[in-house]
């Protein structure tokens, strides 16, 4: 009769996804590859013209699992001096923050030092990332030069405690694995990726690192914070 | 309330002004009689222009005659006619200062040959007036410029207007949430010790001022002057409005001859009877005023008047009536309605809380014959039995209802589940308060298969039968998930069983997130 009828327009309300919001800031000196990074990672695109940022780049990637959207803000900060004062955009809110340089020139990781400095004082409740780029020219050098800079950002991560990761935008060499292992961090996740660690090849070290910060946070924040992981 | 209070202390301090004025008898300037007091003179008397001077004037006084000066001289001065018109006492009241439509009347002084000796004592007096003529001894109350700009008047009667309507229908904003029961219940809605605190203050406060005290304050500016009883009148008679039983009975004596002769009335938006529960039953408070014509009216109140029917003749005139609120009338019964509904074919509006003389077949006639009606209230207190299923299933079959309060009647799970299929499409407001026999397999299952798609506004306070409220939570988290948020008001245990399992929900979601979300990071990718 008429109420099978209607029985059969009637589903059950469909079940509601979660959805995380997660927003990651990108810092680093100017020509390092943020900007190349994030378009890589939200895109899938590399392009080799150079652009210059002007104050600050906002793309959204939405990943969807089985229950829950994950949705990654990326804000990119200008490198250039003069967009130090809108740091805050990138930094404050953040759950984590990834510091950039170019591995090829050591230069630049030595800036990390101060981006590090401001970008805390901000947010110091951000899991930092620090990042090598430019993976696929720095196989080219010198191999002692390598051995070198492989070292010195070793102790950068440890000071920092940052995971770290060599990665080329170009090549497409550990890109996911850096938002990877942002979101393991921040929500204590176990992640059973094999570390590399040899120098020359494209180094992945995340294990010993970033951990201190989430002990630090009461146990049951990571379920119920979920909603907002931001501090 | 500042608006009236404001208005009615205007009103005071300006009507005690006019009575002082009345009482003092003024002798009638002689200045306007004498020859000197020509054309020349014209401009300093209309600087010291006060009404009392044309006012109060003995009859004999007063020329009643058009006059065109004759004078040479005035000729000579004016080239223009000065014409002086005065009727005497015949004239309606004159208005007070404020008013400022008042005529600048000018006189001109009579002009016809005097003896001399008459000559003599008017000089005397003029002069003797022009000495005193800076005296006064009161000064002239003044209104604010505002309220003599018709235009800014309009908008603040208007105003005035809305808000005495609001004041009536103060228990009835929609857009307020019910208050809550005692102050842990406030506790479990607001989550914030603060805020709830807040809200129990107010609740606590606005039960012991229960019965505010209201001011008619829109009638009382047809008494201040010309201008505002010509902007507030048509207000007034938009919407007729009684809250006193004898107001009403004058009124229906008086109204044959308003609305029979005099073209300045006309037919009213809305009549209102705010309550008049003194009324006894047999009095025949209606009999006057039941030709009264109606044909614009599109909303009759009767707002708790227990014992006053509308007379059976207005639904005849009444054709636009769209909204009929009775509420709280003992008199209102299956017999009254199955005759109503048979003019109501516009009918959009129909409140019947408790009136609890109306059963199932009242309710069911309205359905067969308001086709148009959106909104239908029969809650109740008591005799919950005589709404049962029968009317919820003819509303659901031949109307479109949007708002239904079922509030405190003996309907069924059936019931519910056959006025869902039907027309659960079109419900936005659904209140179930008290209704004693649902169980766990209407409400909670309804929603839970979306068979109230639209809905906004879900009423379940003290259902006693429900403990599952597992849908209930999983379609208000739908629904808000989706940007139409659905609010449920509930009383305490229900308010603490949907927290309850709203915990449970966000916890299992949140555990489902993480579990999810590490199996994606280990993914092997080969990007």
């Amino acid at each position: 009769m008429v109420a099978s009828e209607e029985h059969e327009k009637h589903q059950q309300i469909p079940f509601v996804r979660n959805q995380v919001d997660i927003q990651v800031g990108l810092v680093g000196d100017a020509q390092v590859g943020k900007t190349s990074l994030m378009v890589k990672y939200v895109q899938n695109i590399f392009d080799e013209e150079y652009t210059q940022t002007l104050g600050v780049n906002f793309l959204k990637r939405k990943v969807n699992l089985r229950s829950t959207d994950i949705v990654f803000s990326l804000m990119d900060l200008g490198g250039q001096r003069e967009f130090i004062n809108m740091l805050p955009l990138a930094a404050v809110g953040s759950a984590a923050i990834i510091f950039l340089f170019d591995l090829t020139r050591p230069e630049t990781l030595e800036s990390v030092k101060e981006w590090y400095r401001q970008a805390y004082g901000l947010n110091n409740q951000a899991i930092p990332i620090l990042v090598g780029t430019k993976y696929d020219l720095f196989i080219d050098l010198d191999e002692e030069y390598q051995r070198q800079v492989s070292k010195t950002a070793l102790d950068y991560s440890e000071v920092m405690d940052a995971p770290l990761v060599f990665c080329s935008t170009a090549k497409s060499i550990n890109i996911q694995k850096i938002f990877k292992i942002a979101l393991a961090k921040i929500f204590s996740l176990t992640l059973t990726i094999s570390e590399i660690k040899d120098t020359g090849d494209p180094i992945l070290l995340y294990k010993r690192f970033g951990s201190k910060l989430s002990k630090n946070k009461s146990s049951p924040s990571s379920s119920t914070k979920l909603k907002t992981p931001r501090a | 309330m500042r608006l009236p209070t404001l208005i009615n202390k205007y009103i005071n301090n300006k009507r005690g002004h006019d009575s002082q004025i009345t009482d003092s008898i003024t002798p009638p300037p002689m200045k306007k009689f004498s020859r000197e007091s020509s054309p020349n003179e014209r401009t300093s008397r209309s600087r010291s222009a006060s009404p009392t001077k044309y006012r109060r004037r003995h009859p004999y006084q007063v020329p009643k005659h058009v006059t065109i000066s004759k004078d040479t001289k005035s000729l000579q001065l004016n080239t223009t006619h000065t014409v002086a018109f005065y009727e005497g006492l015949s004239t309606p009241v004159e208005s007070p200062v404020t008013t400022p439509e008042r005529i600048n009347i000018v006189t001109t002084p009579l002009t016809s040959p005097r003896p001399d000796f008459y000559d003599k004592e008017l000089n005397f007096r003029t002069s003797l007036v022009k000495n005193f003529a800076d005296l006064k001894l009161q000064q002239p109350f003044q209104t604010h410029p505002i309220f003599r700009i018709p235009e800014i008047l309009d908008n603040i009667i208007k105003h005035l207007s809305l808000h005495e309507k609001e004041a009536i229908n103060l228990n009835e904003n929609p857009f307020k949430r019910r208050a809550p029961e005692t102050y842990q219940h406030a506790l479990l809605l607001y989550k914030d010790e603060v805020k709830a605190k807040k809200v129990w203050d107010e609740v606590l406060k606005t039960k012991r001022n229960s019965n505010f005290v209201y001011e008619p304050s829109l009638y009382n500016c047809l008494s201040v002057n010309k201008i505002w009883y010509r902007v507030a009148l048509p207000y007034l008679q938009k919407e007729l409005m009684f809250r006193d039983a004898n107001k009403l009975k004058r009124f229906g004596e008086l109204s044959k001859g308003i609305y029979g002769k005099k073209k300045k009335f006309t037919s009213p938006n809305s009549f209102t009877l705010y309550k008049l529960h003194q009324v006894a039953p047999g009095d025949q408070i209606m009999e006057d005023i039941s030709t009264l014509p109606l044909q614009n009216v599109k909303t009759l109140q009767f707002y708790i008047c227990p014992n006053i029917l509308p007379p059976r003749s207005w639904f005849h005139v009444a054709q636009n009536l769209q909204k009929v609120i009775l509420p709280g009338n003992r008199k209102i019964n299956d017999r009254f309605l199955i005759e109503a509904s048979l003019n109501l074919t516009n009918l959009k509006y129909l409140d019947l809380r408790a009136c609890e003389n109306v059963s199932d077949v009242g309710i069911v006639s309205i359905a067969l014959r308001c086709k148009k009606l959106e909104f239908i209230n029969l809650g109740r207190h008591s005799r919950g039995e005589l709404i049962t299923d029968v009317s919820l299933v003819a509303l659901g079959k031949y109307t479109n209802i949007v708002t239904l309060g079922m509030a405190g009647c003996n309907i069924t799970d059936n019931g519910l589940w056959d006025f869902a299929q039907r027309n659960g499409d079109n419900v936005k407001r659904l209140s179930l308060n008290n209704c004693k026999l649902l169980t766990n397999f209407s409400i909670p299952y309804l929603v839970g298969f979306n068979y109230f798609p639209n809905l906004a506004v879900l009423e379940i306070k003290n259902l006693v039968n429900i403990d599952d409220v597992k849908w209930l939570v999983k379609f208000m988290l739908w629904k808000k998930y989706s940007n139409h948020p659905l609010l449920i008001e509930s009383c305490h245990r229900i308010t603490k069983l949907l927290g309850i399992e709203e915990k449970k929900i966000k916890k299992t979601n949140a555990i489902c997130a993480l579990s999810d979300m590490s199996e994606w990071i280990n993914e092997d990718e080969s990007l």
